[in-house]
This record gives C-alpha cells, sequence and structure tokens, in this order.
C-alpha cells in the first residue's frame, strides 16, 4: 500500500492505531479519487498514481502533521513505565477472578459461605480443581501476551512488553482450590504467591510457580525477535 | 485549539472554516473547493489537509461522521458552533489584518 510507510512512522511516534487506520484511510481515499481525476484528464495510469502520490505530500511531511498533534497519542506512549508497571498486574488481579465467577455460573445449586463451597458433590470438586489449576497456568500469560501485541501494534519499544510480563510474574497470582476426599465441603481463594507465602509454603508450590512465571514471560521474550514486515519500497 | 485567534491567522484553516460552514464536506473536497475558488493560486499540501482537519475536530471546532460511499468509508466534516464562533473571530481578525497590510503597501497610513 503507498501508505505503509507513514502509518509506520505514525505508530512509531506514539499515535495511537485508531487515529492510524483513519488518517490512512482517508489519504487512500484521496489518493484513489486524484488518481482516477488524473486518469480522467488524459494520464496514463502509472502517470496518474505518481502525480497522485507526489501531491499528497511526501512520507515525511505526511507523518510529522499528525505527530504534531499530542492529542493523538495513546497514554502507553506518552507514560509507558507507568502503564507497564501498573495496568499489567492490575488486569492480571481481574483476570484471576474469572474463576470464581464461572464456578459459581456452572453450578448455582451449590452455595457460597464467604470462600467455603457446601455440599458439593466429588465430581464439582474434581472439575474445580482441574480449572483451577488450568486456569493458574493460563491467565498470567494470556494477560502478558494481551499486552505484548498491544505493544507490538503500537510499536512502542518492545522492552516494555518484559517490564510488563516482569510485573505480573512478579506477584505469582493464584487461584487455589480445596476439596477433602469424599466430602461435600471446600474452598476457593486468591493469592498472590511471591508476597503472601512464607518460604516453606513457596517451596511447595515452586513448581507451578516457575511454570506459571515462564510462561508470562515466554510472550514476552519472543516479541523481542518478531518482525516486522512493511512495503518501504511503496 | 485556542478560541483567540493568534496573532497571523492560519489561512488553510480560515479557508476549511469557511467552506465547511456552507456544508458538509470530505477532505478531497475541500481541497478542490480550495484549488477552485482560489483559482489555483493556494494549493496546500493535499495530504496535510487531514491532520488540519483531525486537530479542527480534536479542538471542537469540527464534527465528523463516516459514510459508505460505493463500499469505502468516507469521513465527512462540518462545523460545530464552537466552529462558528471560531470562524467568526479569525474572519473578523484576517480582515483587520488584510486591510492593515493592503494600506502599508498602497502607501497609507493604518488608523486602529
Amino acid at each position: 500500500m503507498p501508505f505503509d510507510s507513514v502509518a509506520e512512522r505514525l505508530l512509531k511516534g506514539g499515535v495511537a492505531p485508531r487515529h492510524v487506520r483513519r488518517y490512512i484511510r482517508e489519504l487512500e481515499d484521496h489518493f484513489s479519487e486524484l488518481t482516477t481525476q488524473l486518469h480522467r484528464s488524459g494520464c496514463e495510469i502509472k502517470e496518474a498514481q505518481l502525480q497522485a502520490r507526489a501531491r499528497l505530500g511526501d512520507d515525511a511531511e505526511l507523518a510529522s502533521a499528525m505527530l504534531e498533534l499530542p492529542q493523538l497519542r495513546t497514554w502507553s506512549a506518552r507514560i509507558p513505565w507507568l502503564i507497564f508497571s501498573t495496568i499489567p498486574p492490575a488486569i492480571a488481579y481481574i483476570a484471576f477472578a474469572i474463576p470464581f465467577i464461572v464456578v459459581r455460573l456452572v453450578s448455582p445449586r451449590y452455595s457460597f459461605r464467604g470462600s467455603m463451597l457446601i455440599w458439593v458433590p466429588t465430581s464439582y470438586a474434581a472439575f474445580t480443581d482441574h480449572f483451577v489449576n488450568t486456569s493458574n497456568l493460563l491467565i498470567a500469560p494470556a494477560v502478558s501476551a494481551a499486552f505484548a501485541m498491544i505493544i507490538f501494534r503500537q510499536r512502542l519499544d518492545r522492552r516494555w512488553a518484559l517490564l510488563a510480563a516482569a510485573s505480573i510474574a512478579v506477584i505469582g497470582l493464584q487461584d487455589c482450590s480445596g476439596f477433602s476426599e469424599h466430602t461435600t465441603v471446600g474452598s476457593m481463594a486468591m493469592k498472590a504467591t511471591f508476597w503472601t507465602d512464607s518460604i516453606r509454603e513457596l517451596a511447595k508450590a515452586w513448581r507451578l510457580s516457575t511454570i506459571q512465571a515462564v510462561l508470562t514471560l515466554l510472550p514476552a521474550v519472543l516479541l523481542q525477535r518478531w518482525p516486522i514486515r512493511v512495503n518501504e519500497d511503496a | 485549539m485556542a478560541t483567540e485567534p493568534s496573532r497571523f491567522p492560519s489561512v488553510p484553516e480560515l479557508l476549511v472554516l469557511k467552506l465547511l460552514s456552507e456544508r458538509e464536506m470530505y477532505g478531497y473536497e475541500i481541497v478542490q473547493a480550495i484549488a477552485l475558488r482560489t483559482a489555483q493560486v493556494l494549493e496546500p499540501g493535499e495530504g496535510l489537509i487531514y491532520p488540519l482537519l483531525r486537530g479542527l475536530e480534536i479542538g471542537g471546532a469540527l464534527k465528523s461522521r463516516s459514510k459508505e460511499i460505493n463500499g469505502r468509508s468516507r469521513v465527512y466534516y462540518s462545523l460545530t458552533g464552537k466552529g462558528k464562533k471560531r470562524l467568526d473571530a479569525l474572519a473578523a481578525h484576517w480582515s483587520k489584518l488584510n486591510g492593515a497590510v493592503e494600506t502599508v503597501m498602497t502607501g497609507g497610513s493604518y488608523a486602529v
């Protein structure tokens, strides 16, 4: 596309992707109308395209005019250190509440008393245990991957993805469920492993914590080498 | 966008506001109208019209809406109440400035 390089410059300058998309759409529309007009007035199509592109202005001009509007910049481009150290753990906290909601929705006839689940059949207890264990392995990496994608889309410095992932991993959020065998009573809780567990408890849970931390950091590490394909010649 | 016009008002801004006070238009139409009405004396870098429109929209002088034309989404701009005030202020300022410059160019003195 003739404006790929302009889009790339704007994204690297911190302009929000939605503003970039709209600008590029307007430029493409203008380019197409101008080309048609020049072609109708007797230009060869190739020549019409070249003239139309020249009349729109060069890439640097087109990009710098938009970059002069500070309101178009994203907050993550303005204060990335604050955004990527605070928002990812906050989102992770919210995301770790989802298993609680699911457990309640799946079986509304089992009642909660505080965090205690009462009159629970063993099948439900098994489901809850598996669900919580799977959630523990997936939620934090999913949140980290989402931030890696945002950073990629906004063409921000990719090292911010490492900060985002580390700020999630360092808390070590985990959902816990516990049902004793053949019983009808259990509990669910959420904890921040690295902040609340004693050394003894940490030693017991090191395997899950380590796997979770590695998986959380993985998207950010992969992003460091992810290629961007831009047609600079267009 | 400041309500008070700057010492030397931006000509493209003034023209854009004036054209949009007449009817809703999209970028290409605005550029064509400027070229036509100024007998091609003023031909701004065509792509640069969009950052100007965007700036005016952010400042509240313009509003925009998307219309589907031949399967493509096109952004149309129109003037807001704030934009109308801005146009009046800019036009008055421009008139005054123009008169002052004209007076100097013709060798007279401008009474304030």
